[in-house]
């Protein structure tokens, strides 16, 4: 079975198979021995490519894997190959309208917009307040604001629909 | 020996708690936790003697609670107290409810808290004990008065809180068109973590570091430092790297900094552990403020000189004098490991399920983790501090990279990832930087390890599905690999070897 993992502009093509039951990955022109031993309840590995030590804690996320590998992290999208022809994995449509999450978990200190108002790409929209920080949550691009989805006292969820904004 | 107090209480939670509990624990004296309905399995709960419940999460009905900490002390028994740093560490309504309630206050006497507290009486008290200070407004004022002080001093500036302290209500101003705004935010900021709105204004220098003086000052008015900590790798004005000595600071410049430091505590009849702050930039330090407690980075201070400043602490709120400071040795690197995410600084709550802290020569762990806590939205996001000391300075680093390396936390992002790259960056590692470091640094990209993530990632995916078609389940390719199943099908293979 062939994976493909991408990281920005790196991209890798791996393949797997089972030679006399152990396995092996192809990665470009090398074929190494690989190792996968699970430490503990799931998460946890140690693994050995060929004879190279690697401690890595590997969970889902979305479409792709959070991999944290000796004090690193990496975001990976990984696809295989019948996910890859079916082109399962499509980029997030680009440009249109801006629905503005909370990306983390708070309380809605203060909301500065209403439906109907333009803004500006910058514009502050409202105040959450997370970890005894304010921070102000701004529009990405200028527009109308067609729906505010919460008010000032309410707490919110990362993740949260807040505010949504359709271009000018 | 004895104790000089039979019983204290620690009015604090998370590593600070634990950390005052040690050495308390040490001396031979009673300890006192108090916790809120969010903290009941916290450690510092559970490392104390005593444990007394002071309210519902939120630090205002519990750990800012005057009333609810002094009847806790009073419930228990205690003898005195001890703030830790942040919550009631630097107030001196708390410090002066002590002294009232017959308590020790393990700090300073509530007038050079609120002296130092108000950062702009400190920054007059500096100026009248020849203490450089940062070119700025020595008023508070209105929006009106901050645009034309800032005109008069040249933007960038710097707003901050007057009740400020941890960085809090701090916001840089890069024009006369983002005053109003940022002047909104900061006040809204200092009112929410401080109770007291108002704002002032300072100039902003180029490339500064961040270099600050312990100082310990006794009964008797005797004041000594104990050396500087470095704290210029900050994001979000927050430190998250510190370390001791400051590699910019020269034994002359580090002998007017300590005597400035020591004059301005004697200045303001100062007792305890207090850290007098500066901003150096191109060869001149400048006043920044006093903090009236211990600092979060004080372990790099005690690996240095071999000294347990908390020890001191108690010792001096006993009556007792100081003790000679020890000579300094080697270097020592303090890592903050808070819960958030490495890219976008942005706060991470949730379960820790997974725990390995570093261990083995010269690490010093100070924590208040375990495997199930909860990290909630209530409370500061620092988790752990990793402390290492060594010989020399290059030996340090590469004794931090590898207490990184060995640090596995699982449930929550952490600021790991962020830490190693700046330890192992060309820029920390020379020595000549300053409080832009985070912002400059570059996410670098090392291939071979960025393809053995690649290959972990595909590995665990490719297992998974195999596990799924030895299962006979039908191969729905996007549901969740169920943990147990993997494991049992990788014990299978393990054991066809």
């Amino acid at each position: 079975m062939k994976y493909y993992v991408r990281s920005g502009d790196f991209e890798r093509e791996l393949e797997f198979e089972r030679r006399d039951g152990r396995l092996v990955v192809r990665c470009g022109d090398r074929t190494l021995p690989l190792d996968f031993a699970m430490i503990g309840d799931g998460a946890a590995f140690s693994m050995l490519v060929g004879d190279r030590v690697c401690d890595v804690i590997v969970e889902r996320n979305g479409g792709g894997c959070v991999v944290q590998m000796q004090g690193e992290r990496y975001r990976l999208a990984v696809e295989d190959e019948h996910e890859r022809a079916a082109g399962a994995v499509r980029p997030a449509a680009l440009g249109g309208r801006q629905s503005i999450t909370a990306a983390m978990p708070g309380a809605v200190v203060e909301v500065m917009v209403e439906p109907g108002q333009q803004v500006e790409a910058g514009a502050t929209l409202l105040v959450l307040e997370a970890m005894k920080m304010q921070n102000p949550v701004q529009a990405q691009a200028a527009g109308r604001v067609v729906a505010v989805h919460v008010a000032a006292g309410k707490s919110v969820a990362a993740g949260a629909l807040l505010v949504e904004i359709e271009p000018a | 020996v004895t104790s000089p107090f039979r019983r204290l209480l620690v009015a604090n939670r998370g590593e600070i708690a634990v950390r005052v509990l040690r050495t308390a624990r040490e001396m031979g004296i009673e300890t006192v936790a108090v916790y809120s309905d969010a903290d009941r399995s916290a450690l510092h709960v559970r490392r104390a003697d005593r444990a007394v419940r002071i309210g519902p999460p939120p630090p205002r009905e519990s750990y800012l609670s005057i009333d609810a900490i002094l009847a806790a002390a009073k419930e228990s028994g205690a003898q005195a107290v001890h703030p830790g740093y942040g919550f009631l560490s630097e107030n001196e309504d708390f410090a002066q409810a002590c002294a009232d309630a017959g308590l020790v206050f393990v700090g300073p006497p509530p007038a050079a808290i609120a002296l130092m507290g108000d950062k702009v009486a400190a920054r007059r008290a500096a100026t009248q004990a020849g203490v450089p200070l940062v070119p700025g407004a020595d008023q508070v004022g209105e929006l009106h008065e901050l645009r034309a002080m800032a005109q008069r001093i040249g933007y960038p500036v710097m707003l901050k809180a007057a009740a400020g302290g941890g960085g809090k209500g701090i916001r840089i101003v890069e024009s006369e068109k983002a005053l109003a705004e940022a002047a909104r935010l900061a006040r809204a900021e200092a009112a929410n973590a401080f109770g007291d709105d108002r704002v002032y204004l300072e100039k902003f220098l180029v490339r500064p570091r961040h270099v600050e003086i312990q100082v310990l000052a006794d009964r008797d008015g005797a004041v000594a430092h104990y050396g500087e900590r470095e704290c210029s790798v900050q994001r979000r004005h927050q430190k998250l790297i510190e370390e001791s000595p400051s590699p910019a600071i020269d034994a002359r410049t580090r002998a007017a900094m300590g005597e400035a430091a020591c004059k301005l505590a004697a200045a303001v009849g100062y007792e305890g552990a207090g850290t007098v702050e500066f901003l150096w930039s191109e060869g001149e330090f400048y006043f920044l403020e006093m903090n009236t407690r211990l600092q979060v980075e004080h372990p790099i201070t005690e690996l240095r000189y071999g000294v347990d400043l908390v020890r001191e602490q108690i010792r001096i709120a006993a009556g007792e004098p100081l003790g000679k400071v020890p000579e300094p040795r080697g270097h020592a690197i303090e890592v903050r490991i808070n819960a958030e995410d490495p890219d976008t600084m942005l706060p991470s709550l949730g379960a820790i399920t997974r725990l390995n802290l570093p261990s083995g020569p010269g690490v010093r762990v100070d924590a208040a983790l375990y495997r199930g806590l909860e990290v909630t939205p209530y409370y500061d996001s620092l988790l752990a501090k990793l402390i290492v000391h060594a010989d020399h300075r290059d030996a340090a680093l590469a004794r931090m990279e590898r207490a990184l390396r060995e640090t596995r936390i699982v449930g929550v992002e952490t600021v790991v990832p962020l830490a190693l790259a700046l330890v192992r960056g060309a820029e920390l590692r020379s020595g000549v930087y300053d409080t832009g470091i985070v912002g400059r640094h570059v996410k670098a990209t090392d291939e071979e390890r960025l393809e053995l993530a690649a290959i972990a990632a595909a590995a665990y995916r490719f297992l998974g599905a195999e596990q799924h078609a030895a299962s006979g389940a039908a191969a729905t390719r996007a549901q969740a690999i169920s943990p147990w199943k993997l494991a049992g099908r990788l014990d299978v293979l393990r054991g066809q070897r």
